[in-house]
């Protein structure tokens, strides 16, 4: 084993349990309840990190209280208890039976024993401990898996305008906003808006319209790119990879590829005007800061996200209003090869700042901790949900999102500059 | 759900605990032989501990980079078996960190796959002149529960401490079950400053320690078994008696109290035990004027003020009777006790066995609510929206800089008329 490897083969994992994963996705439907198949301890650790994501999610997760012995024979009198307790408290359109990775090895019919408990509503059982993947691949089986559950209409009437999200996962900061945003960019420009898969509190019946579009738009690689290889596949239904937009010229630029794709050409003009409005302002206040803070520098921005939302914001950072010289990109949660996107899944260098020299740091508060240099750092909770609190409205994405976030980044930098010159 | 749901067995992952034994250890690395998920539970400790340290400038031993890395068992592994791999892993580690010593811990699926990990820790030990120590991790195939941070002092003793009842003995105090991860600082600086009155120097390991303050743990002055956590006491106690006797060293089996009188009543133990009973009446005497002269100051702010006790914690952590002492020294009267739902079944019925004598009311959350009362203001272990003024209790408050703290955020509370105020 050469030095060289050390961080790369053996470093901490900075997401979440595919477990996890495959909760948030089953959670995102309406009613859907999930049983951890696993010792207590996983399922509390799970439940912690989910409540975080989705405080709401916390009532609909159960844990089958694996013990020791259950590995010689057999969990199927605990999973049929919680089941049967289940149907005593709720009635769940869906039961998701996710087991742990030690519980895997076993080889339980998870499926069949939750089956046998009569659990009134349809049931996904999945192996999704962690062994071959972590929170995006959960998410994405999960998914596939609700997919496989959903009655779709034999028939079903295409619409030309019509679109599908897909990978617009809940569990992610500003899950809301951001979906909230995507569809009035697609309203606006005069697209139809069908299923955005992972919002929450979709139902099976509004997924069933699924093939009702003309076209999905995958937001999240990592999330939803073999979903929509699916959806193609099963309905000819064509795809694209359309990332979440970040930036003013990148909104226009993600409707007119998605226009392109459906072959329509998306109405723009009061977008545009709404963005001749706004990018004035950003300018403006952008011009004004720079102006009091003597030598004020952004030196680089740090990228420690999912790439589909890495990449994007990468370039709205270094091609509107703030010009960052340097990017670096740390890609969390990867699901695939990184080497055929031509992107590093770098460490993140040290970096000396001088006094009135600034960093942006996009991610989880593992990679703010990992950054240092706080009183020097804008940070920008991108990935992992940092608080409990829901910004329900709250978007970086998109026209509005632009603002949003140049101004907290703004408001930030504000802060630290005036603690930096005081000190 | 999965929380508030009927406790059956708990079952502990004991990966955070391992962890926190090391964390703060210079020279020390942890390899985790398990998928690399669960990494990420230790890894969010390791943000935690970060944050904390952050804050509240741990001067004396900063988290430790770079000290947590994992084998990341995938299905290949799960079938083909991961000896390989952890060899693999802790070979590269051990070359390239060059750490005092390595404990790798098997996760779960490690253990059912039947890894020996005791063999690959030995080979790669033999190879690299690193110590590798194998440590259980793998959370429900614990036959028992048994705490992280006593599994990790045990092993490091039996490993690095030389034990002679020959050797001279050093002034130093070591305290098991006290430690750095868990325990606030005003905890461990109160032991520190017993101490430190008797010329000894405190130690809280397995936290916080160089390997050589290990080696020479084996000279130590005087073994106290200092968890607060009931559940845990026995195994503590049993660690710590065994490792006193084996050094030859005087052995006192209780923590430093939360009450007035036991505290007074310990501090005069360890004067006995040390042979000074002298300094140990002289810190009586400190002590109680300290409490006398804060009593006398906030009087006119408490006034005949009372409360009600309200629980959600369970009765190994908490103990309702030590709060009361604390409050009627005020003196402040009690009037109820309020048990939450946080509670599960078992330790519900515990306090409402166990409050009885008080005679006083015991109401639930709802049965509280129901009665519309409005009491001067509640101390609770938790915060509550239905309560109007509220003192918040992070947990026990030993010796006596805890105390003193907590009648200062009570004073604090009712003074600037606020409706809550964190103990912590």
């Amino acid at each position: 084993m050469k030095s060289n490897m050390l961080e790369k083969n053996w470093k901490p994992c900075q997401s979440y349990c595919q477990m996890s994963g495959a909760a948030v996705a089953l959670l995102s439907i309406q009613d859907a309840c999930v049983i951890f198949n696993g010792p207590r301890w996983c399922a509390v650790i799970a439940e912690r990190e989910l409540t975080i994501c989705k405080k709401s999610y916390e009532k609909r997760l159960f844990c089958a209280e694996v013990q020791e012995t259950d590995l010689l024979f057999g969990a199927d009198a605990r999973i049929q208890f919680i089941i049967e307790q289940i149907k005593q408290m709720m009635q769940p359109v869906l039961l998701g039976v996710l087991t742990s990775c030690s519980l895997s090895l076993i080889g339980d019919d998870t499926r069949g024993i939750a089956l046998a408990a009569e659990p009134l509503c349809p049931i996904i059982a999945l192996d999704a401990g962690g062994l071959n993947g972590e929170f995006c691949s959960g998410w994405q089986m999960a998914m596939q898996a609700i997919l496989q559950e959903v009655k779709f209409p034999s028939l079903h009437q295409r619409s030309v305008r019509r679109v599908n999200l897909l990978g617009c996962c809940s569990g992610y900061p500003d899950a809301e906003g951001d979906v909230a945003e995507w569809k009035r960019l697609l309203e606006a420009a005069g697209f139809e808006v069908g299923v955005c898969l992972g919002e929450d509190g979709l139902t099976l019946p509004a997924i069933a319209t699924l093939p009702q579009a003309t076209l999905n738009v995958v937001i999240a690689k990592e999330l939803a790119e073999n979903l929509a290889k699916d959806l193609q596949a099963r309905w000819q239904q064509p795809y694209i990879f359309a990332p979440a937009p970040y930036g003013f010229r990148q909104s226009i630029e993600w409707l007119e590829t998605i226009g392109q794709a459906l072959n329509i050409p998306p109405q723009l003009t009061v977008l545009q005007q709404e963005i001749d409005v706004a990018i004035d302002a950003v300018c403006e206040q952008y011009f004004l800061f720079q102006k009091i803070i003597p030598d004020f520098f952004l030196k680089r921005a740090v990228l420690a996200l999912p790439y589909s939302r890495a990449v994007p914001l990468g370039r709205a950072l270094q091609t509107e209003v703030l010009d960052i010289p340097e990017l670096v990109y740390c890609i969390q949660d990867a699901a695939f090869d990184l080497h055929e996107q031509n992107i590093g899944m770098a460490e993140m260098p040290p970096v000396v700042l001088e006094t009135n020299s600034y960093q942006l740091l996009f991610g989880s508060r593992s990679a703010r901790y990992a950054a240092e240099n706080w009183s020097h750092t804008v940070y920008i909770n991108g990935y992992i949900p940092d608080s409990r609190i829901q910004r329900w409205h709250q978007t970086y994405t998109g026209i509005r999102g632009w603002q949003i976030l140049m101004d907290a980044i703004l408001q930030q930098l504000d802060i630290l500059c005036h603690n930096n010159q005081t000190k | 759900m999965i929380g508030n749901y009927k406790h059956k067995q708990v079952v502990h992952c004991n990966l955070n605990h391992i962890y926190m034994a090391m964390a703060f250890n210079p020279g020390a690395v942890l390899v985790l032989h398990a998928p690399r998920s669960c990494s990420h539970i230790p890894e969010s400790m390791r943000q935690y501990f970060k944050e904390r340290s952050y804050y509240a400038q741990e001067k004396k031993i900063a988290l430790q980079p770079n000290n947590l890395f994992v084998t990341g068992i995938s299905d290949t592994e799960a079938i083909f078996g991961g000896e390989k791999l952890l060899e693999a892993c802790l070979r590269d580690v051990a070359r390239n960190q060059r750490p005092d010593y390595i404990l790798a811990v098997p996760g779960c699926t490690a253990g059912v796959i039947g890894d020996d990990v005791t063999a690959v820790a030995r080979l790669v030990e033999k190879e690299t002149g690193v110590p590798i120590i194998p440590v259980p991790g793998a959370g429900f195939m614990n036959k028992q529960e048994e705490d992280g941070l006593l599994v990790v002092s045990r092993l490091l003793v039996q490993r690095f401490t030389r034990c002679s009842s020959q050797l001279p003995r050093k002034k130093t105090a070591v305290i098991f079950g006290c430690n750095f991860a868990i325990n606030s600082n005003r905890i461990r600086d109160s032991y520190q400053q017993i101490f430190a009155s008797f010329g000894y120097q405190a130690l809280f390991p397995p936290t916080g320690m160089y390997l050589a303050e290990f080696t020479a743990m084996g000279q130590t002055g005087i073994v106290v078994s200092g968890t607060m956590n009931r559940r845990q006491k026995k195994a503590y106690d049993s660690f710590a008696e065994a490792f006193a006797r084996q050094m030859g060293a005087p052995y006192v089996p209780d923590a430093l109290p939360d009450t007035p009188q036991a505290i007074f009543d310990w501090v005069e133990k360890i004067g006995t035990v040390l042979g000074e009973p002298e300094i140990a009446s002289m810190l009586i005497r400190d002590y109680k004027a300290q409490l006398e002269a804060a009593a006398d100051k906030w009087q006119s702010v408490l006034g005949t003020c009372s409360y009600w006790l309200s629980i959600n914690a369970p009765p190994y952590v908490y103990r309702p009777e030590a709060v009361l002492e604390k409050l009627r020294y005020l003196p402040l009267q009690c009037q109820g006790f309020i048990l939450l739902p946080e509670l599960n079944e078992t330790h519900f019925a515990y306090y409402k066995q166990h409050l009885k004598k008080y005679a006083l009311p015991i109401y639930t959350e709802q049965e509280y609510k129901q009665r519309n009362l409005l009491p001067d203001l509640v101390v609770t272990s938790i915060p509550k929206s239905m309560y109007t003024r509220q003192l918040c209790l992070s947990g026990m408050q030993p010796g006596i800089t805890g105390i003193l703290h907590l009648w200062e955020k009570l004073a604090l509370l009712l003074r600037d008329d606020r409706s809550i105020v964190y103990e912590e």
